[in-house]
């Protein structure tokens, strides 16, 4: 059984050891930065993938994301702030992936074969955000119900339900990543909750 | 207590469907490979150092800065372009009128190097959506639209491309004097609205994705377009692949679309040898494994040979962009080059690739090919055109 001092010692250890990662990677450090991808990369990726509502391929916007990051880690005068500022990155890259899909046009190709592959992209992927790896005897309408309800949102409510209902965020704490007022928060999550309400019995309709 | 029952149960709804979210959030993963994608990229991107000369809240830099640091930002950036501008003015703009080589005006202006008279021209503002007509470099002679792309040289007559009606076209290769000897044009159209007296018309469908071949072996030509729309050309030759598009206005004053009939297919083989873009292995990324092409501002990173699936969806087509994104309608379109005995349709038909799924650093493009033959790969958007040759044959 390990001591709550030893539980600590870590803990302190391992922030220690994240900032000097941090801070290798701002002095240019390639393989310091390697570090904080592979420790980042999941939670990443699930975030991307749950505020993305099926629009965008998580692996291209978490991959841009990254290289945004690197670019501009030097800027990040406070590297106790990384996390909040990574989460900060993967919205504005999700949000901007979202605005380049829309605003892309695909060629029509009329008797093309692969026509099934030139409308594929254009498709809502309904079911990226539910589940792709279901389990036996899941219910796939009510995961495709559920998948194109949440994709109804706009990106800033689905973005608020995510930090607050999936990844446990405080309100004070979404305050703080959003750089708004508390009682913002508070708002917008009533607001995110309302516009899901409707999403969803638009769905049961 | 004004709660009531229905509220209630749509609370529950909300709270049920957030749990299912929470649960199924834990499943799914990266794709195998991410990681090493993001190592590669990051070891090309260099980093940004904070500057001095802008104070210290905004080069916190979060990805939007707000309120009088957003003002401060702006102001700065707003002088560095102005002076950017200045310099470019002065630098570029000057010598420019100085080096340019004698050549001729008038219609023999279609064979000779950029002269005197040549003038810079543009096309009309683009429109999103239509018709992404390839910028003109500039008038030869006065009159001559001429594109520079690709390390060649399109210099066409000057009157509007109208649907079946003759264009004369001359190729030249960059450092050459006189036209290209061997070039093979191939047409495709684009199925997008073109302007008609500043109006989108659209004559979708009237080509479809077929492929035709308009010129072969030859650096002086009259092509004929076989109907009316946005036409993708890409000439092929042995130093490598260029593309221009252009719109085609129909024959008639009306601009009605009319019904076309179909071109009849040319008898064409397999060509011998696959004219393919020499790759760039020293731009290869570390840890790519397959190849680097470079084709003027853009880097075109394709999977190996042997690991593109055939007929189904595969590895991504990379292309990164000195230009940066900003165009918009960005596409990428393949088709298979073959030996045309004439001018005519062929029998292979074009595909076009997936939406990249980001404007901003590299782009993905997905690609199915339905077969392994002799490939010209062109992106284009509503700026600029890239074009390269890849040899899938076995």
């Amino acid at each position: 059984m390990r001591s709550y001092r030893t539980v600590l010692q870590d803990g302190v250890a391992e922030e220690t050891g994240k900032r000097g990662l941090i801070e290798r990677a701002q002095q240019g450090d390639a393989e310091a930065f390697a570090g904080l991808v592979s420790s980042h990369l999941d939670s990443a990726w699930r975030f991307v993938r749950a505020i993305g509502g099926g629009r965008v391929d998580p692996d291209d916007v978490v991959q841009e994301a990254f290289v945004m990051v690197w670019r501009d880690l030097p800027r990040l005068r406070n590297p106790d702030a990384f996390d909040a500022w990574l989460r900060a990155v993967l919205v504005h890259a999700t949000r901007h992936a979202i605005r380049a899909t829309e605003r892309v046009r695909l060629i029509r190709i009329a008797d093309a074969a692969s026509s099934d592959t030139l409308d594929r992209s254009a498709r809502i992927r309904t079911d990226a955000l539910v589940d792709p790896h279901p389990e036996p005897g899941a219910s796939l309408a009510r995961r495709d119900s559920l998948g194109r309800a949440f994709a109804r949102l706009s990106i800033d409510q689905r973005t608020i339900l995510v930090l607050h209902y999936l990844e446990g965020e405080g309100q004070e704490r979404i305050a703080e990543l959003i750089r708004r007022p508390v009682g913002t928060v508070k708002s917008r999550l009533h607001g995110a909750r309302a516009a899901l309400r409707a999403a969803l019995g638009a769905e049961d309709r | 207590m004004t709660d009531t029952r229905p509220d209630r149960d749509a609370k529950d709804a909300v709270d049920a469907a957030l749990r299912e979210l929470k649960a199924a959030r834990s499943r799914g993963a990266p794709g195998v490979g991410l990681e090493a994608r993001i190592r590669t990229r990051v070891g090309e991107t260099p980093q940004r150092r904070r500057l001095s000369l802008l104070p210290g809240r905004w080069s916190g830099s979060w990805p939007s800065a707000s309120g009088p640091a957003r003002l401060v930002a702006f102001w700065s950036i707003g002088a560095a372009a102005v002076l950017a501008v200045a310099l470019v003015g002065i630098v570029v703009l000057a010598p420019r009128a100085t080096t340019e080589t004698p050549g001729v005006g008038g219609s023999s202006a279609l064979a000779a190097s950029p002269g005197p008279t040549d003038a810079p021209a543009s096309n009309p503002p683009h429109v999103g959506g239509t018709c992404p007509l390839t910028p003109i470099t500039r008038l030869a002679g006065g009159s001559a639209p001429e594109v520079d792309v690709s390390g060649l040289r399109w210099r066409w007559g000057g009157v509007p491309w109208v649907a079946g009606a003759p264009e004369k076209m001359v190729w030249l290769a960059d450092n050459q004097s006189g036209p290209e000897a061997r070039i093979s044009a191939y047409a495709i159209e684009l199925n997008l609205p073109i302007l008609v007296d500043g109006r989108p018309v659209s004559f979708a469908g009237a080509a479809g994705s077929a492929v035709y071949a308009i010129a072969t072996d030859t650096g002086v030509d009259e092509l004929r377009l076989p109907s009316a729309g946005c036409w993708l050309l890409t000439a092929v030759w042995s130093q490598g692949a260029s593309s221009v598009v252009v719109a085609a206005a129909p024959p008639a004053a009306t601009a009605s679309p009319a019904p076309v009939t179909p071109a009849p297919t040319v008898p064409s083989t397999p060509l011998a040898a696959c004219p393919a873009t020499a790759p760039s292995p020293l731009s290869l990324p570390r840890g790519w494994p397959g190849q680097a092409y470079v084709d003027g501002p853009f880097r075109w990173l394709l999977p190996p040979n042997q690991t593109w699936i055939i007929g189904a969806a595969g590895d991504k087509l990379v292309l990164d962009s000195g230009l940066g994104w900003g165009a918009g309608d960005m596409r990428v379109v393949a088709f298979p080059l073959a030996q045309a005995t004439g001018v005519g349709r062929l029998r292979g038909t074009a595909v076009s690739g997936d939406t990249p799924p980001i404007s901003g650093g590299t782009m993905g493009f997905g690609l199915t090919l339905p077969a392994r033959d002799c490939w010209a790969l062109v992106y284009l958007d509503a700026g600029s055109t890239s074009s390269i040759v890849h040899d899938l044959r076995p």
